[in-house]
């Protein structure tokens, strides 16, 4: 098992091993990986909202967003959606199997900048991969930061991702409010019934000193907004983390290119101003 | 001061028969109606009275398709192609436009910057670059009108012709100054006379190239003309061929996917060229295409190749070389489309007297 480290070939991936391999929901799995090598797993770090590239040898590869946190070292997390070649091989996987993985890339959130700040995340299905880095990181810094409140949007209860630390772990850490709504409705399910959006009519949100990130499907984005600017939300203050289609993660394959900008260099996370700007975007 | 110097034309294809011996050596020649940058094992294959090529000159840094890496599948082992691009023969391309030339300069900047591409680098450090300044204008290109007519880097020797036969050469690099070590007798500086022949020249390029639009404000008109009716119009003639994007010097966009060999246990990554104007290029899981109508895609092409390229890298992705013009089965014409969001949007060129 031999594998140069250098950064001189950008593209090189990283030799890893997947360590733990949890089942989420039925198409999602949280898979943990450790870089084999010792210097990569020590100088390995991230901004929560950064991505990966990940290789499944002869299928191909594709970026995933990191859902562990920086402030826990340790195993590399990604949730993971099985939807075509690449994502079906990594569900493939046993542990122990070595995967290849490159990156960081992207720009993540500025967590120095939230700072003192309120936080209202709301995420839709998958969504929650990301952010899910960011609240956790605010969980370690907890007094860094202001209030958390989280919505959590699914299609059905069982297509919730995270239901640990949805129900039994961000409620209860200090001053986090935390609400769930499923699209439809299901005999188990005590709880809200309706798009994300309906979650404005349970929580009452206050804009003052409040930072918005959202991360979901693409049609969550244009109603999700609306109701943020309706409550006083400026461009500025909502954050978006968006999707697109990627090969290279560096800038150079074009596939992510958003009106004038590259969602891999200049995103995943952009303002809701810049996304203004941005034709096609959301 | 350093020297410019005279070399007869005819005696170019001695400098590139001595060439020979060390490097690959590619250079305009004619096929069928149009020409190509071809493999040149006989320099009277030349022509360097070529209108345009088909093909431009970014398939000898970013080949058609290339493989990145390999992977042995058993051993769980990588091999990076790297070290053999770098140690590929040395190629000389010889007679390159000036549009041209500042197609590899926009490329330099989209392969290097923040994340450097190393095999593009590799094949552009391990080429060296005749350049041909053109004193008369071609069918379709507009390089005035774009400034990229006149490159002040990006070639190693540039050759202009002047009167009498011969070429005034500029040297612009150390890989030049190798050329003309092997040039030797061939090339003699340049005399008064020869500074004089080459300003008649410029005077006659200047004199000669028309100028049909002007880039003054561009961005802001990119931004008015989002909903520009002229986008649904051409958006019916367009069929999404892709061939605009594939002759173009400029776009490079690609395609990454892994090909396995037979005996399952290795597989290539590869890369191809791609296109924007193709169906899938913006398709992701789920499937959602962020840009699922065909007009969609071609005006994303304009906004990518001026609005983009201006963001990204300060200057647009067009140099005017008129490959897409000549060969859209369409008869979509890049330049007709900005001439015309221009004259709208913020006036006609003021064209100065000669
Ligand atoms: C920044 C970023 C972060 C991401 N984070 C995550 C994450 O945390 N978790 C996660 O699960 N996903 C994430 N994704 C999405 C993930 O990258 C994709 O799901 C993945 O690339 C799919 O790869 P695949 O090879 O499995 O699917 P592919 O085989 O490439 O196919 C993907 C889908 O596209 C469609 N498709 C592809 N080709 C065609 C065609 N020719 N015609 C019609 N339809 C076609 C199909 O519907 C198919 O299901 C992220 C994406 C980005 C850009
Ligand atoms: S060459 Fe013409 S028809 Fe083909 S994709 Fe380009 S603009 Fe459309
Ligand atoms: S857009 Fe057309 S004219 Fe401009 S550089 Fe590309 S091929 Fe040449």
């Amino acid at each position: 098992m031999q594998i140069t480290l250098t950064r001189e070939n950008e593209y090189l991936p990283d030799l890893a091993k997947l360590m733990k391999k949890t089942k989420l929901t039925e198409m999602e799995s949280l898979f943990e990986f450790e870089f084999l090598d010792n210097n990569v797993r020590k100088y390995f770090t991230y901004n929560p909202g950064q991505f990966v590239q990940v290789s499944i040898f002869g299928v191909g590869e594709a970026p995933f967003s990191v859902s562990s946190t920086p402030t826990r070292p340790g195993n590399l997390e990604l949730g993971i959606r099985q939807t075509g070649n690449v994502t079906d091989a990594i569900h493939n996987l046993n542990v122990g199997d070595v995967v290849g993985i490159r990156g960081p890339y992207g720009n993540g959130f500025s967590m120095d900048k939230l700072c003192g700040k309120n936080l209202l995340f709301i995420a839709g299905g998958i969504g929650m991969v990301p952010l899910r880095s960011v609240i956790n990181y605010i969980m370690d810094k907890r007094d860094d930061y202001g209030k958390v409140t989280i919505f959590y949007g699914a299609c059905l209860p069982d297509e919730r991702v995270f239901v640990d630390e949805l129900e039994n772990v961000w409620p209860n850490a200090p001053d986090v409010e935390m609400h769930q709504t499923v699209d439809e409705c299901h005999e188990t399910w005590q709880g809200n019934v309706g798009v994300v959006t309906c979650l404005f009519d349970v929580c009452k949100v206050a804009s003052e000193n409040t930072v918005a990130i959202i991360c979901g499907p693409p049609v969550m984005y244009k109603f999700v907004v609306q109701d943020l600017m309706k409550l006083g939300f400026k461009g500025d203050d909502i954050l978006l983390s968006l999707e697109r289609k990627m090969q290279c993660g560096v800038g150079k394959c074009a596939h992510c290119q958003i009106g004038h900008k590259l969602t891999c260099i200049d995103g995943p996370v952009f303002t809701f101003s810049e996304v203004q700007r941005l034709q096609e975007a959301i | 001061m350093s020297s410019t110097y005279i070399m007869k034309r005819s005696d170019l294809l001695k400098l590139v028969q001595a060439a020979m011996d060390e490097y690959d050596i590619y250079g305009p020649v004619q096929r069928r109606t149009t020409w190509v940058f071809d493999k040149i094992d006989d320099p009277s294959r030349i022509d360097m009275d070529y209108d345009n090529t088909m093909m431009s000159l970014k398939k000898f840094f970013i080949p058609s398709k290339e493989v990145m890496m390999r992977f042995n599948l058993r051993e769980m082992s990588i091999d990076d192609s790297l070290p053999d691009v770098k140690a590929e023969r040395p190629q000389l391309l010889v007679g390159v436009h000036a549009c041209d030339i500042h197609a590899l300069l926009f490329l330099d900047r989209v392969f290097g910057g923040k994340y450097v591409d190393p095999y593009y680098v590799a094949r552009r450090e391990n080429t060296t670059i005749i350049g041909l300044n053109c004193i008369d204008p071609c069918k379709h290109g507009f390089c005035k009108s774009v400034n990229t007519h006149i490159v002040n880097e990006g070639y190693d020797l540039y050759l202009t012709p002047i009167t009498g036969d011969k070429y005034y050469v500029h040297v612009g690099s150390p890989k030049g100054d190798r050329l003309l070590t092997i040039a030797g007798k061939l090339l003699r500086e340049a005399t008064d006379e020869g500074h004089e022949a080459f300003k008649a020249s410029m005077k006659h390029k200047h004199e000669s190239l028309p100028v049909g639009l002007h880039l003054d404000n561009i961005n802001e008109t990119f931004d008015m003309a989002w909903d520009d009716p002229i986008w649904a119009r051409l958006g019916e003639e367009c069929m999404n061929c892709g061939s605009c994007a594939l002759v173009c010097p400029t776009c490079y966009c690609y395609d990454v996917a892994d090909e396995l060999d037979l005996s399952l246990s290795n597989a290539d990554r590869t890369r191809k060229w791609s296109t924007c104007l193709y169906h899938d290029f913006a398709l992701v899981a789920g499937p959602h295409n962020f840009r699922e109508d065909p007009p969609a895609r071609l005006k994303y092409r304009f906004y990518h190749k001026i609005r983009g390229a201006l963001h990204d890298h300060g200057i647009i992705a067009c140099t005017g070389c008129g490959r897409c013009i000549e060969h859209c089965p369409a008869g979509i014409s890049v330049k007709d489309v900005v001439y015309e969001l221009q004259k709208r949007r913020v006036g006609v060129p003021v064209v100065k007297g000669g």
